[in-house]
């Protein structure tokens, strides 16, 4: 199965005989509120050029003062009897580490990946983060697994923690301990939070009967609120819209022959999922059976691979990738150092290889705001002083300031950003849609007394708003 | 009326699915005395190796499915047989469906070293235009649909054939049924065998090839997840009827369809009993069907003068030899110990914790496997129930710690028990399927529940207090957990020496001649399920409170089949098999593959480093260490320990007498030795 990605909803699905990763569309939010100054990069801490090469001791642990080396650790599931493997994780950090060190590194040092532990399943999660924190001696934890239950002990032991964002543990829970150190690709996660994208996008396309379709709350409880979600999206943001077919009740491998038979009598002509890349590959086949011509949106479609060999029963589907996609003409400088470093190395880039490329970015970019005298405390508390940290503007920029907060009950929590990349898949290609040059991402406003706009705004996060 | 009739042929269509998996199933029980719950990694053996040739090779449809399913498949069938169900004919069915578990924990991985499934996403079927649809009567199939429902109407006819008018269908049966009878009959026994595996192993084969088009995916889990569905089609026929197996497929397909077609998808009925409904059908079943009643298993009738399995080291040693392994297990735990506690980090504490934890848990796959000879593959979720209600009972109701994690074993034990009650008429595999699936269905439905697993965000589960005592740090709380280990160690203990343990062993030796001295079957089972399923519980609770949450991650049903493999592969019999399982599943994940492995190849050669082996390596060695089980029902170390104690005594022996040997001085038996 492959990775499991979206611009903001992504969930983790467990399933009776194991568990599959699902994701829900849409998303994280994308503002654009009037605040923001439209194609420009955002702010960041400057750190004075100088500063980066001064190398200054007695740096605490995991911070190797002989080897010159920050060390950190890296958790992904590599092998995993019943599920994704997100190895390709370790591949982009390895691959962004090797082309800072190959600059000289930062503050005299270089950043190695001590110890790439597999976590099966995220059955040994918990275990795999005790050991690593006791015996690794890293400076910085990077995960990437199915569950994510060593949350805890990483907040408590305030070590520096870059997530590949599928799991909801980024925000402190309920009860727990804060969680104000763990730093996700994407800003806090709202399952069940109405968004203005997906109605958008649906309105512009012209539909006006939709479907939604996730997993039972057995199989992913966070793939049912996706749904939920979805469905209060259209209703509070384009009333026109109607949700004619919503099945949350989907088991695991399940039959989906009288579905698309229903969606089909009910007129859809638009289907938004909550589910992996697997159950949509054969929704899309039972629709071209039946003969249902309803066009897909999917979050977690972002796979070259996958989508270039599917026989075409993609074609008209939107995609919205969770960073800057590489088809946007002219590429970002980031992006195109990101694919030219890969291709120069043998790497073969796929969305979790650049989520990896991305959180060591973030990781260089907490270590620049700590300064030379950076410690594990100060590199947390740089991050969480950035209102719109995005690692080279590649993704939507997070306001750390207010991320950790779970934003289901606290919708100021998902950040002033709210944009989405548009891409639509002819021939087993992405084009970008709705795109204006150099500006990957369509904004909207998080008021959600605002209402959807005819033609939301165009930005770029880029440095200096290079694309 | 269209839509009904549309419905009714959609159901049809994927209830094929399931009949071609549960014929198969049935196949290999009917000729192989065997419930090959590997029967769906098998078939992911040879449709990788489809996909992997047709697909990604480019061979042709006909020559990349002559070697995966003409090929392949009876080869792997005739591998087993030659090396492992030939040698396990006569063995009671646990020890056959154990050797089955084995390899359905080790084939996926062993597969997945040279298959990327995660790519695996084009599967193409049999027939060239697979996509190609047709419209009957409302529905609307795909020639790979309408090849699924051929094949598995050929297979389901064709085996009702050979069983009924053949001859090497009778002598299938005869060999399952009494080998040596067989033998003595003058049927090549081993021959029919291997044949009745390469038959199997063939469907097997077509199953593989044929489903992935289904799932759109060549992935273990879809077959196996499936195949978990077909179960419930299976026991219809009650694991011997071809007919009743495919009938019985057809039917649920057909019901999941009209369920899908009129329940309002949005229903509470709708979320719970969709994905449930295989789970509920092989439960009811199970409980309700007459033709389950006692039903006999297909064991040989000589068996019974096989001789009973070897008694534990432990009761076979001489007095010295006693104290002396006594002394030094505590000796060595003393050491163990004072490393952990006073020299041991955080994670060595933490590991220290799991290895406790987890040797309560395997102490209740000892009560109801090792003592009561019963296999449960629900203790998963006997520790999930305790670990849900202790973390409800804390953090929502405000309970104190300590009495939330005796009541989650409570209410564990009070389920297993109510679980036991109306499945005591089952016995042996019927039984265990009974638990898997309570398991599943627990999973499917209970879970899900907002109050039971906390829904998004687990149930935060806090450390206990007691009095003036905080167990909020590691150290404490290893002490508390080790006080229950000691509990439950001498409950278990005891309950193996004491009344129950040898009414449980007279049960388990013979039930009719245990209720005929006024054993009563019925209440040493319940006694034995409560009793396994309370220890699970109270496991299960301290899992919880040691995470901080109640992760139903940690309770997973497929996860207690991999138990039950660690457990019966080191010793389910002992207290101390429970505990050297517990080592073996924390401490593989967390220092023998990451580190000890890496180090040792790192420091015995210069050309290769080895970060980290991959946790695959651990599917790969307890799956075939599951396959020694029919040898050593005992388990592997417990054998062994027989073997070394033997070696000792003979030493003891040797030096008292002054160096010569003394005729009969191995008094401790060796497993298997001629008499």
């Amino acid at each position: 199965m492959r990775a499991h990605s979206n611009v903001g909803r992504l969930a983790v699905v467990g399933v009776l005989v194991a568990l599959v990763a699902g994701a829900c569309g849409n998303s994280k939010s994308q503002t654009a509120p009037q605040t923001v100054p439209s194609n420009t990069g955002p702010v960041a801490t400057t750190v004075p050029k100088a500063d980066l090469t001064k190398f200054v001791t007695g740096r605490g642990p995991g911070v190797d003062d002989t080897k010159k080396e920050i060390r950190v650790a890296a958790i992904t599931t590599q092998s995993n009897p019943i599920g994704g493997k997100y190895v390709q994780f370790n591949d982009g950090l390895q691959a962004y580490f090797d082309m800072i060190n190959s600059q000289g590194g930062i503050y005299g040092r270089k950043l190695v990946i001590v110890k790439k532990r597999d976590d099966t399943i995220g059955l040994q999660n918990n275990q795999q983060v005790q050991s690593s924190l006791a015996d690794d001696n890293a400076f910085a934890t990077f995960v990437a697994t199915l569950q994510f239950t060593g949350a805890d002990l990483l907040a408590k032991a305030k070590q520096p923690t870059f997530i590949w964002n599928i799991n909801p543990e980024m925000a402190t829970p309920k009860g727990g301990p804060s969680h104000d150190n763990i730093f996700g690709s994407l800003g806090a996660l709202c399952f069940s939070c109405s968004e203005k994208f997906l109605p958008w996008l649906a309105s512009q396309a012209g539909f006006t009967k939709v479907a939604v379709l996730a997993y039972s709350k057995s199989t992913s409880a966070s793939s049912g609120l996706c749904a939920q979600g979805f469905k209060n999206s259209y209703k509070t943001f384009a009333p026109n819209i109607k949700v004619v077919f919503f099945d949350d009740s989907l088991p695991f491998a399940a039959d989906i022959t009288t579905d698309v038979t229903r969606m089909k009598e009910a007129g859809v002509q638009f289907v938004s999922t909550c589910m992996d890349t697997n159950e949509v590959t054969k929704l899309a086949k039972e629709m071209k059976k039946q003969g249902l011509n309803a066009v897909q949106n999917l979050p977690n479609g972002y796979d070259h691979d996958a989508i270039s060999q599917s026989g075409g029963v993609f074609d008209n589907s939107y995609i919205e990738p969770q960073y800057v996609p590489w088809e946007l003409m002219p590429q970002s400088p980031a992006t195109k150092e990101f694919l030219d470093w890969t291709s120069q190395h043998n790497i073969k880039p796929v969305e979790l290889t650049e989520v990896g490329w991305i959180m060591g970015a973030m990781f260089l970019d907490g270590l620049k705001f700590a300064g030379p005298e950076f410690t594990k405390q100060k590199v947390i508390d740089a991050l969480n002083t950035q209102t719109a940290e995005s690692p080279g503007g590649l993704i939507v920029p997070i306001d750390w300031t207010i991320s950790h907060i779970d934003p289901t009950n606290d919708p100021a929590a998902g950040g002033k950003y709210r944009c989405a990349s548009v891409l639509k898949i002819q021939g087993g290609k992405f084009l970008p849609q709705f795109t204006e040059p150099g500006k990957p991402w369509i904004c909207f406003s998080p008021d959600p007394n605002v209402p959807l706009p005819k033609d939301p705004q165009h930005l770029s996060f880029a440095p200096g708003g290079q694309g | 009326m269209e839509k009904l009739l549309g419905a009714l042929i959609d159901g049809v269509a994927f209830g094929c699915v399931y009949a071609l998996l549960a014929v198969g199933l049935t196949l290999a029980y009917k000729t192989s005395g065997v419930f090959n719950i590997a029967f769906g990694v098998q078939a992911f053996a040879s449709g990788a190796i489809y996909y992997q040739l047709h697909v990604n090779d480019g061979w042709g449809i006909l020559p990349a499915f002559i070697i995966s399913v003409i090929i392949v498949a009876p080869l792997i069938g005739a591998i087993l047989d030659r090396f492992l169900f030939r040698h396990l004919r006569s063995a009671p069915s646990m020890a056959r469906l154990i050797t089955a578990l084995g390899l359905l924990v080790a084939i996926p991985q062993i597969v997945l070293l040279k298959f990327n499934q995660t790519e695996a996403t084009r599967p193409t079927g049999i027939v060239p235009g697979g996509d190609v649809p047709y419209h009957i009567f409302g529905a609307t199939l795909s020639r790979d649909q309408l090849s699924i429902m051929v094949c598995a109407v050929i297979v389901a006819v064709g085996l009702v054939l050979v069983f009924r008018y053949t001859a090497l269908g009778i002598r299938m049966r005869a060999v399952v049924e009494s080998p040596r009878m067989a033998e003595l009959a003058g049927t090549d026994a081993d021959r029919i065998g291997t044949a009745a595996w390469m038959l199997s192993s063939l469907v097997a084969g077509l199953a593989g090839v044929l489903l992935p088009t289904v799932t759109s995916q060549v992935g273990d889990i879809y077959y196996t997840t499936l195949l978990t569905a077909a179960i419930a089609a299976t026991v219809l026929g009650s694991l011997t009827s071809i007919p009743l197996a495919f009938f019985g497929a057809i039917g649920l397909g057909v019901v999941q369809e009209l369920l899908n077609r009129y329940l309002p998808t949005n229903s509470v009925l709708a979320s719970n009993l969709r994905p449930s409904l295989p789970f509920v059908v092989l439960f009811l079943v199970l409980i309700l069907s007459p033709r389950l009643r006692n039903k006999r298993e297909l064991t040989d009738p000589l068996s019974s003068v096989d001789p009973p399995p070897p008694a534990p080291a432990a009761g076979q040693r001489s007095r010295e030899l006693t104290i002396g392994t006594r002394v030094a297990g505590v000796l060595f735990g003393l050491g163990i110990g004072y490393y952990v506690f006073f020299h041991g980090n955080a994670s060595v504490v933490g590991q220290g914790i799991q290895v406790v934890i987890y040797s309560i848990i395997f102490c209740s796959i000892v009560v109801i496997t090792g003592i009561a000879g019963e296999v449960s593959f629900a203790q998963a979720t006997f520790a999930g129930i305790g670990g849900f209600a202790s973390a409800q009972l804390s953090s929502s109701a405000g309970m104190s710690v300590i009495f939330t994690i005796i009541i989650g074993g409570l209410i564990a034990a009070a389920v297993g028990a109510m679980l036991a009650i109306p499945a005591l008429r089952l016995g042996g595999i019927f039984l265990t399927l009974a638990t898997y699936a309570f398991a599943l269905f627990f999973d499917n439905v209970i879970v899900s529940l907002s109050w039971v697993s906390g829904g998004l965000f687990p149930v935060v589960a806090p450390r206990p207090q007691l009095g003036s005592i905080d167990f909020a740090s590691d150290r404490s709380f290893l002490v508390l957990c080790l006080v229950f280990l000691v509990i439950v160690g001498v409950i278990v203990m005891q309950v193996r020496s004491g009344t129950t343990g040898r009414y449980l062993s007279a049960v388990r030796g013979s039930e009719v001649a245990a209720a005929s001295v006024g054993i009563s079957p019925t209440r040493a089972r319940i006694t034995a399920f409560a009793l396994s399923a309370g220890i699970a519980g109270v496991g299960g609770a301290l899992l919880a409170s040691y995470e901080g949450h109640a992760n139903k991650i940690d309770y997973n049903a497929t996860l207690g089949l991999f138990w039950v493999v660690i457990v019966v592969t080191l010793g389910s019999r002992t207290v101390e098999g429970a505990i050297q399982a517990a080592l073996g599943f924390v401490l593989f994940s967390a220092r023998v593959l990451p580190d000890w492995i890496p180090w040792i190849i790192n420091h015995v050669q210069p050309f290769l480093h080895v970060d980290s082996l991959p946790n695959a390596v651990q599917f790969i060695f307890f799956g075939f260490g599951a396959l020694t089980y029919a040898k050593h029902q005992e388990g592997i170390l417990e054998a062994n320990k027989v073997k070394s104690l033997a070696w000792v005594q003979g030493k003891i022996d040797r030096f008292k007498s002054g160096g010569r040997t003394k005729p009969g001085a191995a008094a401790v038996d060796t497993p298997g030795a001629a008499p």
